[in-house]
């Protein structure tokens, strides 16, 4: 199911750039969030 | 990418912060951040967890995962959304930063934890803050 504006932003948890493990719902509070997926870099 | 990066400025005025999930491995991340010097948040999603749970099309005929964007505010509330038709189809940046502009005027956007924090407090005292 496609995400919509209005729902609540489904949590997921990924490895960063730097090794660590980042967590979207442990960021929100930082501001706003632009998620963006990409085709690939490589 | 790219435009993003050349308007890095712009987000970061209004408070946001812009998290890039890209299908390679952590190691090919850090190797493309590195050298590219990306000024975002980079996140490695190989077995699409973050992509399947935002819908993210994979396109077989273009041989990819078609991009898709996002704006959510600080209550975990999706306040746009964008799923591309071609590998090419990437909202402007000017429509991301207003909606980012919409997202700070609406009540409670542009408020920061600390604040809240400290209303909290001063709520809690029985008045004003002295």
């Amino acid at each position: 199911m496609p995400v919509v504006v209005g729902q609540r932003a489904p949590d997921f948890s990924l490895t960063d750039t730097s090794g660590d493990t980042w967590r979207l719902s442990e960021h929100l509070s930082e501001g706003p969030t632009v998620l963006v997926f990409n085709r690939g870099f490589t | 990418m790219a435009a993003l990066a050349r308007d890095r400025h712009a987000f970061r005025a209004r408070g946001a912060q812009v998290v890039v999930v890209g299908p390679e491995g952590p190691d090919e991340m850090r190797r493309f951040w590195t050298d590219r010097q990306m000024p975002f948040v980079g996140l490695a999603d190989p077995t699409h967890v973050a992509a399947e749970r935002y819908a993210q099309e994979v396109s077989l005929l273009k041989l990819g995962r078609m991009p898709a964007l996002f704006v959510i505010d600080r209550s975990g509330q999706v306040r746009y959304a964008h799923y591309a038709s071609s590998m090419s189809d990437i909202p402007e940046n000017d429509e991301v930063l207003a909606v980012l502009d919409d997202v700070a005027q609406a009540p409670g956007g542009a408020e920061d934890p600390d604040d809240l924090r400290e209303r909290s407090t001063g709520d809690d005292a029985g008045g004003p803050p002295a």
